[in-house]
């Protein structure tokens, strides 16, 4: 079920009312796992079973990692068992498929013979967000961070918690678990907060990433017949999409947790007035920068080795945060180049050069020469294939000509891009102009009003899938 | 917690109020300004023009394969010719427009009059197509036309629902309609033709990726029962009907079930899809699916010889 589906708009409502109408967390959590598994099995049924498989995985060597907690190497085991078996269902439904391929163009190469046919599957939804907020659980639970959860209902939830279940944020577990335990009744602030944050979510993907899309795609899925002036301005427009899409999904999953009461983590803030990359990735995608942090970074060394070392982890963490995203070199190569941005980045500010950004062109220069940075990376991210990346460059670069004009998008698009970036730019500097949240209340009604009007009258509602489900 | 659900009770309550205010308004200020839409002046228009004020003696609804291969000022003098008077023919296809949007307008056409002669351009993976997005680009019409109102309700509950905001119903047409108005076209009979041809006709590439994705070959049960109500109401009513298929290059598939469909209701089919003349001649071709001017005019020719029985 999609968020910006009509079925969506029907079960959402449905689901509040139904949870807030039961007396308590004994019936409300039950009646929520049902939901999230309701809500998970309408795009693959058979799919549940990985979900399911994963949670009874992490949920019993959790308890087990805990009750053996004084037996180094058994604990160890159990934690080397629930990652691995996890690890083993993704690089199966998410990976098999893509090292196939390549060891079979890596030995063909060397006129060498690869027979192992591919699988026919489809990737299940949200595959990698599950399995890495189970697998966090896990080590959370080895870290002794936190203790394991005994209830299998509330860790069922956890896993698969409907507003977050597909595309995140990925939850920590001491966040969230402490909160299924905890009674929400009703309260007024969280349900208009929650719908204020799920409206504005909806505004950023309906009536900007989808309508950006629409020229995104027809640049993108026909390169050849666009010149590189229409190239850019796609590779531009798709770092708004991009941003909308999920930044927007977030928001409407957010929102959606709020209502209910529950809060989860913040995935992203206002990440294009970043000055640097290293503050990009900690305003984009929090969530999942954070658990690379956490359970990838420091477990290499994080920066307490020597400095080439920590380079390297750096580096290596961004590689692999890359293969998370999709199983095709050109992800890997966005990792790489990330990877190389905040090395070369570390490098600079140490020997060369640390800028204190104190006056405000400084600033002003800093932020457009980092979005500059990733509008150029995201080439790699957006390009059908690794190829085709290298073709857009070379296309940019050498092939000036009149711009390909989609009125329709250009209209709607621009316009809800220019609100966008008002709204943003408005609560990065703390302007004080509210509307949604203005101290008037005709003034947050009228703006929270017209902003829906203007969602049904000129969102896409044609618009597919987010683009991070893939992932 | 009774205060807060008291409070929030309020706040929906108020706050759905003056969105059905906004949306009634905003209703109130389209529908004028659709009044004011030109007859000739792109998809927008001519779609407004074949729902509420056309009523030539001849008719050619179809897609875009409608609007480029049928030379309406051709097909005009062999009828004037034949008939002995001065016929008013319009061409009436619309590029983008399927099975749906079509059968819709030839239903519309004769619950406003009585034409002499529709011809209806179509060919048989039409009708497998389920997209119904054509359809709901006629949804301004929801409250103007019964007929309307029933394709989109026969869509689902979703529609049913939907439907009822005009936000929804002119999702995306403000700005199409303002610069319609704004740029009015001189009358004309709505041929459109296509200029060019494909140069790797000959070499019988044809990639649709339109077609090569659609999932099915199965009839898609919404887009046939429309097709057929049109098919069952013009024979009933006796208003001469003929479904035509027009050519195209070097085809893969048929029109045998269509060709069925036709036959059941008693309707006229003349099926040009597969003719040997048109493989011959990959130059009458803008691409695999579309005739070029050239073509349109060769096709036009043709049609009219085979359409003199059902005259």
């Amino acid at each position: 079920m999609l968020f910006n589906s009509f079925e969506f708009l029907i079960f959402f409502p449905l689901v509040c009312l139904v949870y807030y109408l039961l007396k308590n967390n004994r019936w409300r959590i039950p009646f929520l796992l049902v939901a999230s598994y309701y809500f998970y099995m309408n795009w693959k049924p058979v799919y549940a079973v990985l979900i399911m498989t994963s949670t009874v995985l992490t949920y019993y060597c959790g308890i087990l990692v805990e009750k053996y907690a004084d037996d180094e190497p058994k604990k160890k085991a159990f934690l080397t068992i629930s990652l691995v078996l996890n690890f083993a269902i993704l690089f199966v439904f998410k990976y098999f498929n893509f090292i196939n391929d390549s060891v079979f163009s890596l030995l063909e190469m060397m006129g060498l013979r690869w027979n192992v046919p591919n699988l026919n599957i489809l990737l299940p939804v949200g595959i990698s967000f599950y399995t890495f907020q189970a697998v966090g659980y896990s080590v959370d639970v080895y870290r002794g961070t936190i203790k394991p959860e005994r209830n299998f209902v509330v860790y069922a939830l956890f896993v698969s918690f409907f507003p977050q279940l597909v595309a995140g944020p990925i939850e920590r577990a001491k966040n969230l678990i402490p909160q299924f335990h905890e009674e929400h009744s009703l309260k007024y602030e969280d349900v208009i907060e929650g719908l204020k944050l799920m409206v504005w979510g909806y505004f950023m993907k309906v009536c900007v990433a989808d309508m950006i899309s629409e020229y995104v795609d027809a640049v993108y899925n026909n390169i050849g017949h666009h010149n590189g002036t229409s190239i850019g301005l796609a590779t531009l427009l798709f770092n708004f999409q991009s941003y909308c899409d999920f930044g927007g999904y977030s928001l409407i999953a957010i929102g959606a947790a709020r209502v209910m009461g529950f809060r989860l983590m913040t995935n992203f803030r206002r990440p294009y007035f970043s000055l640097n990359i290293d503050e990009f990735w900690k305003r984009w995608h929090i969530s999942l920068s954070s658990w690379f942090l956490d359970y990838v970074y420091i477990p290499l060394g994080g920066s307490r080795v020597k400095y080439p070392r920590y380079l390297f982890n750096l580096f290596v963490t961004f590689l692999i945060c890359g293969l998370w995203h999709g199983a095709d070199w050109s992800y890997v190569v966005w990792g790489g180049v990330f990877g190389l941005y905040v090395v070369i980045g570390k490098v600079w500010r140490k020997f060369v050069h640390k800028p204190e950004y104190k006056t405000a062109l400084s600033r002003v220069l800093s932020t457009v020469f980092c979005f500059a940075l990733l509008v150029f990376v995201s080439i790699f991210f957006r390009a059908n294939t690794l190829a085709d990346a290298f073709t857009v460059i070379g296309q940019i670069a050498t092939n000036p000509g009149p711009l390909f004009v989609v009125k329709s998008v250009f209209v709607y698009g621009f316009t809800a891009l220019a609100i966008l970036c008002f709204k943003d730019t408005k609560d990065e500097f703390n302007w004080k102009c509210n509307f949604m949240h203005s101290k008037h209340v005709a003034v947050r009604y009228i703006s929270t009003v017209l902003l829906i009007a203007y969602i049904i009258l000129f969102g896409s509602f044609s618009g597919g899938q987010f683009i991070y489900f893939q992932f | 917690m009774k205060k807060d659900i008291t409070r929030l009770v309020k706040t929906l309550l108020i706050a759905i109020v003056m969105l059905i205010a906004v949306d009634i308004t905003v209703g109130k200020v389209s529908d004028r300004l659709m009044d004011k839409l030109p007859d000739f002046s792109g998809d927008l228009a001519k779609d407004n023009y074949r729902l509420r004020r056309l009523e030539t003696d001849v008719v050619i609804i179809g897609s875009s394969r409608g609007s480029g291969h049928y030379v309406t000022s051709l097909l005009s003098d062999s009828l004037d010719a034949y008939y002995g008077k001065n016929l008013s023919i319009y061409n009436a296809s619309i590029a983008g427009k399927r099975v749906n949007s079509n059968s819709c307008a030839a239903e519309v056409l004769i619950a406003r009059y009585r034409p002499q002669l529709v011809i209806y351009d179509i060919f048989e993976k039409m009708i497998c197509d389920p997209r119904v997005d054509d359809i709901e680009f006629s949804a301004p019409y929801y409250w103007k036309d019964t007929i309307v109102r029933r394709y989109l309700d026969d869509i689902g509950l979703r529609e049913r629902i939907l439907m009822k905001s005009s936000l929804y119903r002119y999702n995306g047409k403000l700005f199409r309609i303002a610069s319609t108005i704004a740029n009015p076209e001189a009358p004309n009979d709505g041929y459109e033709p296509n200029f060019g041809h494909h140069s790797d006709l000959a070499k019988n590439v044809d990639n649709d990726e339109e077609e090569i994705s659609m999932p099915t070959e199965e009839l898609d049960s919404y887009v046939l029962k429309h097709f057929e109500d049109v098919l069952r109401k013009y024979s009933s009513e006796k208003i001469p009907l003929v479904i035509v298929c027009s050519p195209r290059f070097c085809p893969k598939d048929n029109n045998k079930r269509l060709a069925a469909i036709c036959d059941q209701y008693g309707v006229p089919f003349l099926d040009f899809y597969d003719t040997p003349y048109f493989n011959e001649h990959p130059e009458l071709f803008r691409d695999g699916k579309h005739m070029n001017d050239d073509g349109a005019h060769v096709f036009s020719a043709m049609l009219i010889e085979r359409l003199k029985p059902y005259l």
